[in-house]
């Protein structure tokens, strides 16, 4: 098995809010990831997900807890130590739209993190590049002089890729990418991320709601609820098997495009996610959860390995 | 016999540029019979939200209505002053977005927000306000309604901004609903939720324009669906039929996409090259530059949306004929 690239350890994040409250964006999330895996991560809105993407990247520094990149606490160096680590983590955002200075044309762009990274020898060297790195995520050549506005989302979304691989990461955060994007275009997205993930060795860290998408990438998944993880095993595993009741929910929820299957009475899930500012005592999930008892309440779940996957419910075996 | 909330016929809007008119709806007819959940779907750009701004009355200047009539239970809406049109939104016709958030006041309690408006379209009392906003909010199940009541947008969920968004839709049992990507904001278990709590509005009577991307959203609770790109209506077929026979290779190509993610094709199936630019629309077809299939006569004759079967309509000269791929 591959070396541990990046690992959080009891990782929490809390926010300061309104009426001297705390969000608990990320409560004590402790995983892994591997050299070259993908790593999904789901839930809904709120959980905590580009939180701990971006903790995990340093780009937010923890309330307590730590990260590790290759064994080494990311969180515990000094600004000048971590800069070189700098441009190993990296992160995609999701709003092509906003994630790119109009002003700036697409070899600036894509420029920009080679410059910083003193990458390249020369202004000739650097344009070398961002043509390499243009036919890399399946942009034409003659977008070198335009500026961003002139591209559709999904052209937008690969000047993001390129700028994010530009300076050869070994990590990316890809919080999104495909969500603002549609279906056809979405799926040459994936298949540019699928194609890099191979070829680069990448490891990626990829947050989406859309359960699909998360699939179609992802070695392994987890599934995060009010900024814990409530469930985390291999792909094939958490789809066919879920285990922790909001995991069954969620695969439940998801909109089927088979009008035939309409009929089907899906089961609803009860209520809104709980404020992560004020979130239940004990599993968190306890306040939508149908197999709720009184030791949910009065007791948090640990996550635990139950058959080939870990998840956190007092209530769930084998 | 079916009445229809909303006829759109031939609607045309045009936008003047710097480089040129371009026009994101063209002659776009469609038709929501009372009582139903009619969608478009289409990708980003294809005029589905333009659409459904100029049936609003919403289109800004330098955009204009070039042509076309809106009637809302046979009333002529497009040749309507403003000030009347601004009477009809929020009384006969409301409207939902994607973001919530955008259009809610962020400095006004929530609650307020709503009786507002029934008070603006029913000029009744600020009590009646208050209990009407309280009982829709319950209709949309908005859990501990009059502790929400005093909450200001930003301390609620997604979720819950977005029911507040169709409280304030629904309060005043609009005729027409149109709903734009309204669920695409949220996460998928309160999807289904809102989902529910839209074919209930229209089980209470109330027609539903809904716009989505999502062909899963589009699958579940639409009655007919229209399809559309750069601009035009290229398909439209009651729901059932038109996932089991697309026939215009941009629906096909689009539902292929979905099915392939969802089964997990080892490379996903796509629809090569991009939207066209308004500004260099080609002569014929619009799909013609990303058309697996197209004959010569593509080019120059803008294919007409014919019937290929009783409420079916395709707009390709190859629809069907054998051999359309
Ligand atoms: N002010 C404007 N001037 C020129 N063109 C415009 C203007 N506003 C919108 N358009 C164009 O109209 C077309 C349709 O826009 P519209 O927002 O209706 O599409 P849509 O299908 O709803 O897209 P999305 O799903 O991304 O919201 C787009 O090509 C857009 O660029
Ligand atoms: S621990 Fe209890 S409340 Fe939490 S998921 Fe399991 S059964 Fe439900
Ligand atoms: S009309 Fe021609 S170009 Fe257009 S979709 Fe049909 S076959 Fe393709
Ligand atoms: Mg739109």
């Amino acid at each position: 098995m591959s070396e541990i690239l990046l690992e959080a350890r009891s990782l929490t994040k809390q926010f300061p809010a309104a009426g001297k409250k705390t969000v608990h964006a990320v409560s004590g999330v402790s995983l892994q990831i591997r050299e070259g895996e993908t790593l999904g991560l789901v839930g809904e809105s709120g959980c905590g997900k580009s939180t701990l993407g971006r903790l995990m990247i340093r780009t937010l520094s923890p309330t307590s807890g730590e990260v590790l990149y290759r064994g080494q606490s990311i969180t515990a160096m000094k600004d000048r130590e971590f800069m070189p680590l700098r441009r190993e983590l990296q992160l995609v955002f999701q709003d092509p739209y906003a994630s790119l200075d109009p002003r700036m044309t697409v070899r600036d762009l894509i420029a920009e993190p080679l410059e910083t990274w003193h990458i390249c020898e020369s202004r000739n060297a650097v344009t070398a590049r961002v043509l390499e790195l243009l036919r890399a995520v399946g942009l034409p050549e003659e977008f070198l002089r335009r500026y961003p506005q002139q591209f559709s989302g999904g052209q937008r979304q690969r000047i993001g890729i390129a700028r994010a691989i530009a300076a050869d990461p070994s990590f990316i955060v890809c919080d999104e990418p495909v969500s603002a994007l549609d279906v056809s275009v979405q799926n040459q997205i994936l298949n540019l991320l699928k194609e890099l993930k191979a070829s680069r060795r990448l490891t990626f860290l990829f947050i989406s709601h859309d359960l699909s998408v998360v699939r179609y990438l992802s070695d392994r998944v987890c599934v995060m609820f009010l900024g814990r993880i409530c469930e985390i095993g291999t792909t094939e595993e958490v789809y066919r098997n879920p285990r922790h009741p909001y995991t069954r929910f969620l695969l439940d929820a998801v909109p089927v495009p088979d009008p035939a299957l309409r009929g089907k009475e899906i089961r609803l899930l009860k209520g809104d996610p709980p404020s992560p500012a004020d979130p239940p005592s004990g599993c968190r999930f306890r306040t939508r959860c149908p197999f709720a008892t009184q030791r949910c309440a009065a007791e948090e779940p640990e996550l635990r390995e139950i058959g080939a996957v870990r998840a956190a419910c007092h209530h769930v075996e084998e | 016999m079916e009445h229809n909330t909303l006829e759109v016929r031939g609607l045309t809007v045009c936008f003047q540029t710097a480089k040129g008119a371009v026009r994101p709806v063209d002659d776009v007819s469609l038709k929501i019979p009372q009582g139903s959940i009619v969608g478009v779907v289409g990708e980003s750009g294809c005029g589905k939200s333009m659409t459904a701004r100029a049936v609003m009355g919403l289109v800004r200047s330098p955009g204009k209505i070039t042509g076309g009539s809106v009637t809302l239970d046979g009333r002529e809406l497009t040749s309507l002053p403003e000030k009347e049109r601004r009477k009809l939104r929020g009384a006969e016709i409301s409207m939902i977005f994607q973001e919530p958030m955008s259009s809610l006041n962020p400095v006004m309690k929530v609650g307020r927000q709503v009786a507002e408006a029934v008070r603006l379209h029913t000029g009744c009392s600020r009590a009646e306000a208050r209990a009407k906003t309280l009982a829709i909010f319950r209709e949309v199940e908005i859990p501990e309604p009059e502790a929400r009541y005093d909450c200001y947008p930003h301390e609620l969920s997604g979720g819950l901004r977005q029911r507040v968004l169709i409280a304030m839709a629904a309060v005043c049992r609009p005729k027409l609903l149109i709903a734009d990507e309204p669920t695409t904001a949220l996460d998928v278990t309160v999807e289904a939720q809102i989902l529910k709590l839209l074919e209930r509005l229209r089980d209470a009577g109330v027609s539903v324009l809904l716009i989505s991307h999502d062909l899963g959203v589009i699958a579940r609770v639409c009655d007919y669906v229209y399809v559309m790109y750069a601009g035009r209506i290229v398909e439209q077929a009651g729901t059932g039929v038109i996932f089991d026979r697309p026939q215009h290779p941009y629906t096909r190509g689009l539902f292929r996409s979905v099915a392939s993610l969802r089964e997990g094709a080892e490379t996903l199936e796509t629809i090569p090259g991009v939207v066209p630019n308004l500004l260099r629309l080609p002569a014929g077809c619009s799909f013609l530059m990303r058309c697996p299939s197209c004959p010569a006569r593509c080019e120059n004759e803008i294919p007409p949306l014919a019937e290929t079967e009783p409420g079916h309509a395709v707009r390709c000269f190859l629809a069907g004929k054998e051999g359309a791929t």
